[in-house]
């Protein structure tokens, strides 16, 4: 019976709705939450919240009384004839069956005495809707035998567009964060060129260049496991088929490495920055078209991290904040590429066929020599850092980052397991999936969240390097977020604002960060 | 009074000697930004000495400890004082000395097109007060000479070329210092035209408002001068200098602070019995510094003109 009634319904709602879409093709979305009513029966209405992550709608029912109480029956608050229902119940397509529910025995505010509800319900709600303006609830109260239906629009139609944007196609928009934007402030003020003060950047003593970059550097191109020790770090990097691991004893003299890769289809310049007092490393892609694609260090410093200059404006930009701060490019934000920080054993496990930087670079350096003493131990900071009484962590300890607006978490390394050790987590908003592991000194994070939407789960993968994770649609995704088998081979997670530093600059620049424990 | 004008220029008895600012090739870098030429002529009651000095300082060596190493960057560091001195005597046994420079600092990388850096100010001032319980005369070929003083942070430490520079850079060290002083001379003639003389000092600095400390510096000199007729003579000292590290609120910095031995050879002219004129240099002997990477002293010269009254 209530198949007819639902044809019915259908039949009716395209009838007397103009230029609504048919029935067939509409899908319940957010876009329907709504305050909602029936013009015929003023005072009241419903208030409707679609949930579609677990593909449920909530409805609430504010009515009256089947018959008026005796004109002498008082109540403490409002009428005393007014009944409020509730409903909730799965929803496909353009329907939602909903039970009904009756709270009874509570009081205004109160928790004493406690209201009542029978899990079983009182009866069901069919929600039928037309388009994002017009639906029709179709009711069966149990415990009174009384069924009807009342036609439903927006008391205000703010959120119909919002509803026809999600609609399209009967499936819904993608709505994930996107995460690739400045870690700073978002259209942060620009004064004087520049979006920091300049008193907060200081000269670090060596000049503009006096770090030398390193220029498409040499690379041993068949390293042996006993290149570097098996302990020592380095930054890993992959695109396409071309890996490249930078050791830390060379980037802690140098800082950046200009390098040119293909992609896109074409050669194209990137730089990659280390920071040897904040322990950061992330990696850029230069500017398409410009004359001079390479950085260099500026020998300033901002929170105590390197500040890169660009050769071609001459515009600095804060490497832990991934954006210009200073000149004809300031505030833009470059374009990111995924690293990797592990162990040399760890990167050597995933990737044999390597290439490894070599110390051939044409400075006379002595990489087997850490240039700042004990300070990857002690608790010095050497240059000026905000916010260093945020002392939850050593200062030197090693955390995996991540920034969401206003948002940011860091999983320290050592606190993940001895294995792989899989997270699956939100921030800010955000779907992430941490993949880490204490032993093989591996972090990163990516949004788990799809293009289409779609929310992955992961678990991890034990013993099979560069593998570290798999969904439950049966993908196998490496380190870099890049499935490697399954249906989804190919596709990559989506890069976040994350990336491995000391816990007093990450701290420096993003405060309140909350800690895995 | 033409003894202690030839020995106004005496490089051996300069109280202060030149800092040496120590660079680190790596964001570490710490240095003592101020040169100091001290006069301490005047020990005999009336005695007033005033002299100018102006020094050339080259900071391109790169060393890791006690080794050379090539600077592939081509870095040009320099720094260049003015100092204006006096002393006077207020007795027989009890002098002041004082002091007022004023410093410019250059740095420039060769191998960048970009980044000239230049500085430059009035720098720190010093105060000595001077003991001496005997001096060389017609009757005895001792000297001996005891002080303590303070240097006063009369010098900016706080100027902006785009960006707030590095204290090396600055002409000040915005804090105080107090020093400990003592030399020893001796004459081995009556007329005093050989001398043999060592000299120490000790220099305890405070930490300045951007909670910047340079290390605490000692300096132990041994010398000898003579005096070639009634106008001409010559000096020449080894120099032993050690710094402890740069801290910086409280943290030692990395690649700051070591020990040096230096030779600082000197010729002088008395012009008038009361005007000379002296040129020195410092050659670097050996040195040991901290850390792994530091630019440090390559040579400098001075030329002093002083004035008796």
């Amino acid at each position: 019976m209530r198949t007819l009634k639902q044809m019915v319904l259908v039949l009716l709602l395209l009838h007397t709705v103009p230029g609504s879409a048919d029935s067939d093709e509409f899908t319940i979305n957010p876009g329907l939450n709504d305050a909602w009513f029936n013009p015929a029966t003023g005072g009241q209405g419903f208030f409707i919240t679609v949930y579609p992550d677990i593909g449920q709608v909530f409805l609430a029912w504010f009515t009256y009384d089947t018959v008026r109480p005796p004109e002498d029956t008082g109540a403490m608050l409002g009428d005393p004839g007014h009944r409020w229902l509730t409903a909730q119940g799965p929803y496909s397509g353009a329907s939602a069956e909903l039970t009904v529910f009756v709270s009874k025995g509570g009081i205004f505010d109160g928790s004493e005495p406690a209201a009542d509800t029978d899990p079983s319900g009182d009866g069901a709600i069919t929600l039928e809707f037309a388009d994002c303006t017009a639906g029709m609830i179709s009711y069966e109260i149990t415990s009174l035998g009384i069924t009807g239906e009342i036609p439903i629009q927006r008391v205000q139609p703010d959120n119909q567009a919002l509803c026809e944007t999600l609609a399209t196609g009967g499936q819904l928009a993608c709505t994930r964060p996107e995460p690739d934007r400045s870690h700073g402030p978002n259209n942060p003020p620009v004064i004087n060129r520049q979006i920091i003060p300049f008193v907060e950047i200081v000269d670090g003593g060596p000049g503009v260049d006096g770090i030398p970059a390193l220029e498409q550097p040499e690379f041993l191109t068949n390293p042996t496991t006993g290149s570097l020790g098996a302990n020592d770090l380095v930054v890993g990097v992959k695109i396409g088929d071309d890996i490249r691991a930078y050791p830390h004893d060379i980037l802690n003299w140098h800082e950046i490495v200009n390098e040119q890769f293909a992609m896109d289809g074409e050669m194209r310049g990137a730089s990659l920055s280390y920071c040897p007092l904040t322990g950061s490393a992330v990696m850029w892609k230069s500017t398409p078209n410009s004359a001079d694609q390479t950085f260099g260090t500026s020998g300033t410093l901002y929170n105590s991290n390197l500040v890169l200059y660009d050769r071609e404006t001459q515009t600095v930009w804060s490497q832990m904040l991934e954006q210009a701060i200073r000149g004809e490019r300031v505030a833009e934000i470059p374009e990111k590429l995924q690293v990797v920080e592990t162990s040399w054993a760890t990167w050597y496990a995933m990737y044999p066929g390597t290439r490894l930087l070599s110390r051939n670079t044409g400075y006379s350096r002595d990489y087997d020599e850490y240039p700042y003493g004990t300070f990857r131990e002690d608790h010095s900071v050497l240059f000026p850092a905000d916010n260093q009484e945020d002392t939850r962590l050593h200062r030197k300890t090693r955390v995996l980052g991540l920034n969401v607006g206003d948002v940011s978490r860091v999983w320290p390394i050592r606190n993940f397991t001895g294995g792989v050790e899989i997270l699956n987590e939100s921030v800010g908003g955000m779907h992430v999936v941490v993949a880490g592991s204490s032993e093989l000194n591996i972090g990163v994070v990516y949004n788990r969240q799809l293009e289409d939407c779609t929310v992955l789960e992961f678990e991890a993968v034990q013993d099979s390097l560069p593998l570290v994770m798999r969904d439950t649609e049966g993908n196998g995704w490496d380190v870099f977020g890049q499935a490697l088998e399954g249906p989804r081979a190919g596709q990559r997670l989506q890069k976040t604002n994350s990336y491995i530093a000391y816990w007093y600059a990450w701290t420096a620049f993003f405060h309140g960060a909350s800690i895995y424990q | 009074m033409i003894r202690r004008l030839l020995k106004a220029a005496l490089p051996g008895l300069i109280l202060l000697y030149p800092s040496l600012p120590a660079f680190a090739a790596t964001c570490s870098c710490a240095g003592v930004p101020v040169l100091i030429y001290l006069d301490t002529s005047a020990i005999e009651k009336g005695d007033f000495f005033a002299s100018y000095t102006a020094d050339d300082h080259q900071i391109n060596d790169l060393v890791s400890g006690s080794d050379d190493v090539p600077d592939e960057t081509g870095r040009d560091r320099a720094s260049f004082s003015q100092v204006l001195s006096a002393s006077y005597a207020f007795t027989d046994h009890w002098s002041v000395s004082a002091l007022a420079s004023y410093v410019k600092h250059e740095r420039k990388i060769g191998s960048s097109s970009f980044g000239e850096v230049s500085a430059s100010g009035i720098g720190d001032s010093v105060l000595l007060v001077r003991y001496s319980p005997f001096y060389i005369s017609p009757f005895s070929r001792h000297e001996l000479s005891l002080g303590l003083g303070l240097r006063i942070p009369t010098g900016e430490n706080d100027i902006v070329d785009v960006f707030l520079l590095s204290e090396d850079m600055q002409p000040g060290t915005g804090a105080v210092g107090k020093i400990g002083w003592a030399s020893y001379s001796y004459a081995f003639n009556q007329a005093a035209t050989l001398q043999a003389f060592t000299s120490i000092n000790y220099t305890h600095n405070e930490e300045n408002d951007r909670h910047y400390r340079f290390g605490h510096e000692f300096n132990f000199s041994v010398g000898l001068s003579q005096s070639l007729g009634s106008r001409f003579g010559y000096s020449a000292v080894l120099r032993y200098r050690s710094t402890e590290p740069d801290r910086r609120s409280g943290f030692e910095l990395p690649n700051s602070g070591g020990k040096w031995i230096d030779f600082i050879p000197a010729i002088r002219y008395a012009v008038t019995d009361r005007f000379g004129i002296a040129l020195s240099g410092r050659i670097p002997v050996a040195r040991d510094l901290n850390g792994v990477l530091q630019f440090t002293t390559s040579y400098s010269y001075a030329v002093t003109v002083s004035y008796g009254f």
